[in-house]
C-alpha cells in the first residue's frame, strides 16, 4: 500500500459579496463527480475553506461531503462537497470553534481514511485569514490485492488486540484476586492518555517521557484508589454487586472529570501524530506502530512472567483461587490486591499512553473500549490471564479484519460485541474457561 | 402423633440383603447406575450401581471427600454428572432439571442451609407449598384467584411449624433464626412440597445437642409417615440412632452397605476411614478430593448472587 | 406490604456476646461533627441532619443504659442542629428574596421543580420501575435497560415512518419489541451469574444504539438524526388544545404558570399521560409483588438454589421477570418517543441505564414508590445543579470565576456530582430513601 498523506488546507477569512446559501447538503456522489466549484458567500460572512489534497500527489480529492457544526451546541451549520479542485466551502455565522465532519461515505472508491486519523476536526474561527493546516491521512487501497488488505487490516487488528490485552490484563487481575467488575475500568485507560497529555503539551516533556511518567501516576492512581476506595470497602464487608454500582459512579465522575479538564474535542500531543509508513513488503507500519508493537508484546510477556515465576505471582494466583485460604496460610491478602491494582492499573494507563500515541486523547475513548474490554476478558473466560490475552486478541483482529467481510466500518465493534453474546450462548464459560467456573 | 402405632409394622424387613456395595433392594425407590463425576484429574463420583429402598431412613457415610454431598447434587439435578443413568420411581433422571426433581416428589437439603434470611419464617414456609396459582404470572395480579389456596396452605404451614416448635417465630426473617433453628426451617419447607423421599444432607451439622433430639425424632417421623429418607452425616451416634440402612462411601466409590451395626463391624469401612488418617498416599488423595468436594459445593453456593 | 417485626432483627452470622464496655454512642459523634460542620464549612445544610441524627443517638442510648455514653455529646449536638437549621432557613430565605452573587435560587428552584414533575423524569420513573422488577426484587442485573428503551421507542418510529403503519399499530410493535428483546437476551443470559447477565445486556444495548445509528442502516432507522414525524396522533390527542388557560411565555409558546411551576401545554399533555402510565406501572408492580408470584421473585433475589429445590421453574420466573421490566423499559422509551417526537440513538445510551439506576438506588429498590421518586430527586438535583451553574458561571461579573469553571463545564459539574453522589449512596446507603437494608440484594453475589 502506499501511504498517500492527503493534507488539507483550511482557509477562513471574511470575503465581500452577499450570498449565503445553507441549503441542504447535496447528495453524496458515488466516485468522484465533482460538484460545483466552491465559492465563497459573497457579503462579508465568514466561512470555512477546507481543501482536501493528496499531499503526495497533490491531486484534490473530489466529490466529498463534509459538514460544519457548531461544537459548541452541536447545531449543524452546513454542509458541502468538495470541487474539482477539492474544495469546500461552508458559510459560518460568527467566530466561534467549529467542528468539520468528513463523511467517510462519500470518499471516492479505493480512498480511505487511515486508522490514526479521526473524520472531524476542530476549526476556531477568528477574523483573519488562518490557514490552519492539519493532515488528515488518506491511504489509497484500491490497487491492493485482497491479501494484502488482509494482511494490512490484521497487523492493525493485532496492534489493536495487543492494547486490548494490556487494558484486559489489567481488568483481568483485578476482577480476579477482588471479584470485582469494574465499570470505571475504561477511565483508567483514559487516565493514562490524560497524563500524557498533560506531562506532554501542559510541561512539555517529550512523549516517551510523558508516557513513563503516565505509567507510574497510574500505578500511584490504582494504588491510591485500592487504599482510599476499595479496601475500606472490603473492610466494611461491602457486596460485589454494591461494588460495581459504587464503580459506576466512579466512571460517571472521572468521565465527566476528564471532560471539565479537557473539554469534549480530542488532542493530540506534540510528537509522532502523524508519521509516514514504512515498507515492508507484505505490511506498512509506522515507526510508532511498530513501538506501540513492540511495548505492548513486551509488557505482556514480563507480565506473564512475573506472574507465572515470581512469589508476588504465585500469592497473586493464590488469592484469587481461594482468598480465605491464602489468609489463613499466612499471606498478606491486603497487600497482595494492593500490588494486583498497582500492576493493573499501570498495565490499564499503559495501554492508555499507547492509544494516545497511536490516535488522540477524548474524555471517551476509555469508556469507548471498556465494553470490548469487557467482550474480550468473558470471550477469554472471566479471571483467567490467559482467556484475557486470546481474547483481546480476537477482539482486536475480529475488529480490524471485519469490514473486510461486510461489517458495516461504521460500526465495526459491534461484529465483536455480538461475538461476545454468541459466546454466551454457546460456551457461557468463554473458551478458555473452565465448566466450574460459571458456578 | 397416630403415625406411631402403625409405622412399625409397615417397615420393610431388610434381613434379607445382601451386605454388599450396590446391593439390590426388595423396592427400590431410587435406582442408579455407573454414575461418575469428575473435578479435574480426580474422580470426584464413581458409583457403580446404587439402590435406596422405599419407606426406610438411609444413611449415606463415608470420611470427608469421599463424595457424598457431590451424589446428593447429582442426583437431584443440581450438578450434571460426566456419565450415568438413574431414575425415581421408574423415571429416569438422567439431566433433567433440579426443579422438575423436585417436583417428581425427590426434595432435598443443604449441608450450608439455604433459609431465605430476608423472607420471614411463615413466608418461607409458604413458599414451599407446590401448585400455587398465585406463582403463576397471569394470576397473580387477581387476589381472588389464589387467596383462598394461600389459606390452605398457611394452615398447612402453621401445623408443621407447630411441629418442629417454631411457631414462635412465625414472624421472624428467617435470618434471625440460629443454626439449628435453619436446619429445623428447611426441613419443615421441603415438608411443604410433601416429597415422596426427602434427602438432608448433614441435618446435624452445627446444631446444638439440645435441639439434637428432637431433630432426631423429626427425621424418624417423617418415616413414620411413610416417607423415605436418605441423609448424609457425620455424627456416628445419629447413623446408629436412626438408621435403617447405612451405604459407605470412600474416595467416590461405595465401599460397603448394610444395617447400621454390621457396617460399623465391617473391616472395609473402618479401613475407609483410619486409612484416611494413617496411610499419607491416602490422605494425599483425600486432600484432592477434598477439595474437589470443596469445589462442587462451591459450585453450589456460588450461584447465590 | 408484609408486616415485619417490632425490633430490627440482628443481622444473621455467629452469635455475638452481648457487649459489656460501654462505649460513646457513634450516633452522638456523628450528630456532633454534622452539627459543627453545619454552623462553620456547610452553612446550615447538614445542621437538619444533625439534628436528626442526634434524636436518633439519643433514643438508642435511652434504650441499651450502660451499654452507650455519651448522651450530653447528642443534645448538645441537638441544639446546634436547631441553630444551625435557622441559620440555613436565613440563608434561604436571603437568597430567595436577594439571590446570591447574581445567582436568583428562586429561578433555579422553578428549574429544578419544573423538571422534577416534567416529562424527563416521566421517562426515568418508568425506567427505573422496570429496572426495580429486574434488580431490586428478582436480583437481575440488567445494565442494558436504554436497549429496552430504544426497541420501544424505534418499533413506534420505525413502524409509523419506515413502514407506513398505523399510529396504534406502531404502538403496538412498541410493546412487542421488548418483549422480544427480552426473550432473545434470557434465554442465553438468564442461567449465568449475575455479572454474565450484565456485561450481555450492556453489550446489547450498546449494538442496538450502533445499529440504530448507522449510516449503513440510514433507510430504516434515519441514521445518527433519527426518526422523525410519527408523534402526530399523540399530539393531536392533546386534550389540553383549546384549553384557554394559558399565558404567553417567553419566546411565544403558551404555557400554564403555576406560581412555583409553569409548563407548556404539549408538557402538560405528555406529563397527563405520562403520569397516569407510571401510576399505571406502580399498580401492576405492587399487585404482583404482594402475590405469591413476587414471593418467588424476592426468593430468587436471595438464593436460587434453594428456590429450585422446592420444585421452582426459576429460569422461567426470571424470564417473566425480565420480560415484564423490560416492558416498562419499552413504556418508558416509548413514552421519550411520544413527548419528544423524534429517537435519536444517542439518547439511548449506557449512560441513560446508568442514570435509571441512580434513580431507583435514590428511591430505594424493592419498594414500589422507591423509582418513581428517585426520578424526580434526580431530575431536580441534576435540573437545579445544571440551572445554578449555569448562572453562577454567566454573566459579566459570575458567581465562580471563570478560571475556576466556563459556561461549558458547569453544564459537567452536575453529573459530576451524580457519580459522586451515586458513590456515597451505595457506600452510606444502598437502600435508599425508601427502601429496607435487610431486603435488597446488594449484599449478595
Amino acid at each position: 500500500m502506499v501511504l498517500l498523506a492527503a493534507i488539507a488546507y483550511v482557509l477562513l477569512s471574511p470575503v465581500s459579496a452577499a450570498h449565503a446559501d445553507e441549503t441542504e447538503p447535496p447528495a453524496p456522489t458515488e466516485s468522484s463527480s465533482p460538484a460545483p466549484a466552491a465559492e465563497p458567500p459573497p457579503d462579508g460572512q465568514p466561512y470555512i475553506r477546507v481543501a482536501l489534497k493528496d499531499a503526495e500527489t497533490d491531486a484534490p480529492v473530489t466529490g466529498v461531503t463534509l459538514t460544519v457544526f457548531d461544537k459548541a451546541d452541536d447545531a449543524e451549520i452546513g454542509a458541502s462537497v468538495t470541487d474539482a479542485e477539492g474544495v469546500m466551502i461552508v458559510p459560518i455565522p460568527g467566530n466561534g470553534v467549529y467542528r468539520v465532519v468528513l463523511d467517510e461515505d462519500t470518499l471516492p472508491d479505493g480512498i480511505e481514511l487511515s486508522s490514526q486519523t479521526s473524520n472531524e476536526i476542530e476549526i476556531t474561527a477568528r477574523f483573519e485569514v488562518n490557514p490552519g493546516l492539519f493532515p488528515i491521512g488518506v491511504q489509497d487501497v484500491v490497487t491492493t490485492p485482497f491479501a494484502e488488505r488482509l494482511s494490512g487490516s490484521l497487523v492493525s487488528g493485532v496492534k489493536f488486540g495487543l492494547l486490548v490485552a494490556l487494558a484486559a490484563l489489567g481488568l483481568s487481575l483485578i476482577f480476579g484476586t477482588t471479584g470485582l467488575t469494574n465499570f470505571a475500568h475504561g477511565e483508567l485507560i483514559t487516565f493514562g492518555a490524560m497524563v500524557t497529555y498533560a506531562v506532554n503539551v501542559g510541561i512539555g516533556l517529550p512523549v516517551v517521557l510523558s508516557g513513563i511518567v503516565a505509567v507510574l501516576v497510574s500505578a500511584l492512581f490504582g494504588w491510591a484508589q485500592d487504599r482510599g476506595l476499595w479496601r475500606p470497602l472490603r473492610k466494611r464487608g461491602t457486596g460485589l454487586i454494591a461494588m460495581m454500582i459504587v464503580s459506576i459512579g466512579l466512571g460517571l465522575l472521572l468521565r465527566n472529570l476528564y471532560q471539565y479538564l479537557i473539554g469534549s474535542s480530542r488532542k493530540s500531543l506534540s510528537q509522532y501524530v502523524s508519521q509516514g509508513r514504512h515498507d515492508f513488503g507484505i505490511v506498512k507500519l509506522a515507526d510508532k506502530e511498530i513501538a506501540i508493537i513492540v511495548i505492548a508484546t513486551v509488557t505482556i510477556v514480563v507480565t506473564c512472567v512475573v506472574l507465572m515465576k515470581t512469589r508476588l505471582g504465585k500469592s497473586m494466583r493464590a488469592v484469587s483461587d481461594n482468598p480465605a485460604l491464602a489468609a489463613s496460610s499466612g499471606m498478606q491478602v491486603d497487600r497482595v490486591i494492593s500490588a494486583v491494582w498497582i500492576l493493573g492499573t499501570a498495565l490499564t494507563g499503559l495501554a492508555g499512553v499507547l492509544l494516545a500515541v497511536n490516535s488522540q486523547i477524548n474524555f471517551l475513548m476509555g469508556f469507548k473500549l471498556l465494553l470490548l474490554v469487557f467482550a474480550a476478558v468473558t470471550l477469554g473466560g472471566l479471571g483467567t490471564i490467559w482467556g484475557a490475552l486470546f481474547g483481546s486478541m480476537v477482539i482486536g483482529i475480529m475488529v480490524e479484519v471485519g469490514p473486510l467481510f461486510g461489517v458495516p466500518s461504521s460500526i465495526k465493534e459491534v461484529g465483536a460485541l455480538v461475538v461476545l453474546i454468541l459466546v454466551l450462548l454457546i460456551r457461557p464459560q468463554g473458551i478458555l474457561g473452565r465448566r466450574e467456573r460459571i458456578g | 402423633m397416630d403415625a406411631d402405632v402403625a409405622a412399625p409394622t409397615a417397615r420393610p424387613d431388610l434381613s434379607a440383603i445382601p451386605r454388599e456395595p450396590g446391593a439390590k433392594k426388595p423396592d427400590a425407590i431410587v435406582v442408579g447406575d455407573r454414575i461418575t463425576r469428575q473435578f479435574g484429574g480426580l474422580k470426584a463420583v464413581d458409583v457403580d450401581h446404587i439402590e435406596i429402598q422405599r419407606g426406610v431412613i438411609t444413611a449415606l457415610i463415608g470420611p470427608n471427600g469421599a463424595g457424598k454431598t457431590t451424589l446428593f447434587n447429582l442426583l437431584t439435578g443440581f450438578d450434571v454428572p460426566d456419565s450415568g443413568d438413574w431414575s425415581f420411581n421408574g423415571n429416569s433422571l438422567a439431566r433433567v432439571a433440579p426443579f422438575k426433581v423436585a417436583r417428581l416428589g425427590m426434595v432435598r437439603t443443604f449441608q450450608l442451609t439455604k433459609v431465605l434470611a430476608k423472607l420471614t419464617v411463615i413466608e418461607n414456609m409458604r413458599l414451599g407449598a407446590t401448585g400455587q396459582n398465585g406463582e403463576k404470572f397471569w394470576q397473580a395480579a387477581f387476589p381472588a384467584r389464589w387467596r383462598k389456596q394461600e389459606a390452605a396452605n398457611t394452615v398447612r404451614a402453621d401445623d408443621l411449624l407447630t411441629r418442629f416448635k417454631l411457631d414462635a417465630k412465625r414472624e421472624d426473617f428467617a435470618g434471625s433464626l440460629s443454626g439449628g433453628q435453619r436446619k429445623l426451617l428447611e426441613m419443615a419447607r421441603a415438608l411443604m412440597v410433601d416429597p415422596e423421599l426427602i434427602m438432608l444432607d448433614e441435618p446435624m451439622a452445627g446444631v446444638n445437642p439440645a435441639l439434637k433430639q428432637s431433630l432426631l425424632g423429626h427425621v424418624k417421623s417423617l418415616r413414620d409417615e411413610g416417607r423415605t429418607v436418605l441423609f448424609v452425616e457425620h455424627d456416628m451416634d445419629m447413623v446408629r440412632d436412626i438408621s435403617d440402612w447405612v451405604i459407605v462411601m470412600a474416595q467416590g466409590k461405595i465401599v460397603a452397605e448394610g444395617t447400621p451395626e454390621s457396617v460399623m463391624a465391617d473391616p472395609a469401612v473402618i479401613d475407609a476411614y483410619l486409612g484416611a488418617h494413617h496411610d499419607t498416599d491416602l490422605r494425599d488423595l483425600d486432600e484432592s478430593a477434598l477439595e474437589a468436594e470443596a469445589v462442587a459445593e462451591l459450585g453450589a453456593t456460588e450461584e447465590d448472587a | 406490604m408484609s408486616t415485619t417485626t417490632s425490633e430490627p432483627t440482628p443481622a444473621p452470622g455467629p452469635a455475638v456476646a452481648p457487649q459489656q464496655v460501654a462505649r460513646t454512642s457513634k450516633g452522638a459523634i456523628t450528630a456532633m461533627v454534622l452539627a459543627i460542620a453545619g454552623l462553620t464549612l456547610a452553612v446550615g445544610i447538614t445542621s437538619p441532619f444533625a439534628y436528626v441524627k442526634a434524636r436518633q443517638a439519643l433514643r438508642e442510648i435511652d434504650a441499651a443504659p450502660g451499654r452507650l455514653t455519651g448522651r450530653g455529646m447528642a443534645q448538645a449536638a441537638q441544639i446546634l442542629g436547631i441553630i444551625g437549621t435557622l441559620y440555613l432557613l436565613a440563608w434561604v430565605v436571603i437568597g430567595f428574596t436577594a439571590g446570591i452573587g447574581g445567582v436568583e435560587l428562586s429561578g433555579v428552584l422553578r428549574t429544578a421543580l419544573n423538571q422534577a414533575f416534567g416529562p424527563n423524569a416521566i421517562v426515568y420513573a418508568l425506567a427505573a420501575i422496570g429496572l426495580n422488577v429486574h434488580f431490586g426484587y428478582t436480583g437481575l442485573l440488567n445494565f442494558g435497560q436504554a436497549g429496552f428503551m430504544a426497541v420501544g421507542a424505534y418499533g413506534l418510529a420505525v413502524s409509523v415512518v419506515t413502514w407506513d403503519l398505523p399510529f396504534w399499530l406502531g404502538i403496538v410493535v412498541a410493546l412487542g419489541a421488548p418483549v422480544v428483546l427480552a426473550l432473545m437476551l434470557g434465554i442465553p443470559t438468564l442461567r449465568l451469574r449475575a455479572d454474565y447477565l450484565a456485561i450481555a445486556t450492556i453489550a446489547t444495548a450498546e449494538i442496538l444504539r450502533l445499529v440504530f445509528g448507522a449510516v449503513e442502516t440510514k433507510s430504516v432507522f434515519g441514521g445518527s438524526n433519527g426518526l422523525t414525524g410519527y408523534a402526530g396522533t399523540f399530539q393531536d390527542a392533546n386534550i389540553f388544545r383549546n384549553w384557554d388557560i394559558f399565558t404567553s411565555g417567553a419566546l411565544g409558546f403558551e404555557r400554564l404558570d403555576l406560581g412555583i411551576v409553569d409548563f407548556s401545554k404539549r408538557d402538560l399533555w405528555s406529563m397527563l399521560v405520562g403520569w397516569t402510565l407510571v401510576a399505571i406501572c406502580c399498580l401492576i408492580v405492587w399487585a404482583m409483588m404482594r402475590s405469591p408470584w413476587g414471593r418467588v421473585l424476592r426468593s430468587i433475589r436471595e438464593d436460587e438454589d434453594a428456590v429450585r429445590s422446592l420444585g421452582k421453574n426459576v429460569f422461567a420466573y426470571k424470564m417473566q421477570a425480565l420480560i415484564l421490566g423490560g416492558l416498562f423499559g419499552g413504556l418508558a422509551g416509548l413514552f421519550l418517543a411520544l413527548k419528544q417526537a423524534s429517537v435519536v440513538p444517542s439518547d439511548y445510551s449506557t449512560n441513560m441505564t446508568f442514570l435509571a439506576f441512580t434513580a431507583l438506588l435514590i428511591g430505594g429498590a424493592a419498594r414500589v414508590g422507591g423509582p418513581v421518586i428517585g426520578a424526580m430527586i434526580l431530575w431536580f438535583l441534576i435540573s437545579g445543579l445544571g440551572a445554578f451553574f449555569g448562572q453562577a458561571t454567566s454573566g459579566s461579573d459570575p458567581l465562580v470565576p471563570s478560571w475556576l469553571m466556563d459556561n461549558t463545564q458547569s453544564s459537567l459539574v452536575r453529573f459530576i456530582a451524580v457519580g459522586l453522589g451515586l458513590m456515597l449512596l451505595m457506600i452510606f446507603r444502598p437502600q435508599g430513601i425508601f427502601g429496607d437494608r435487610r431486603e435488597i440484594a446488594i449484599d449478595g453475589r
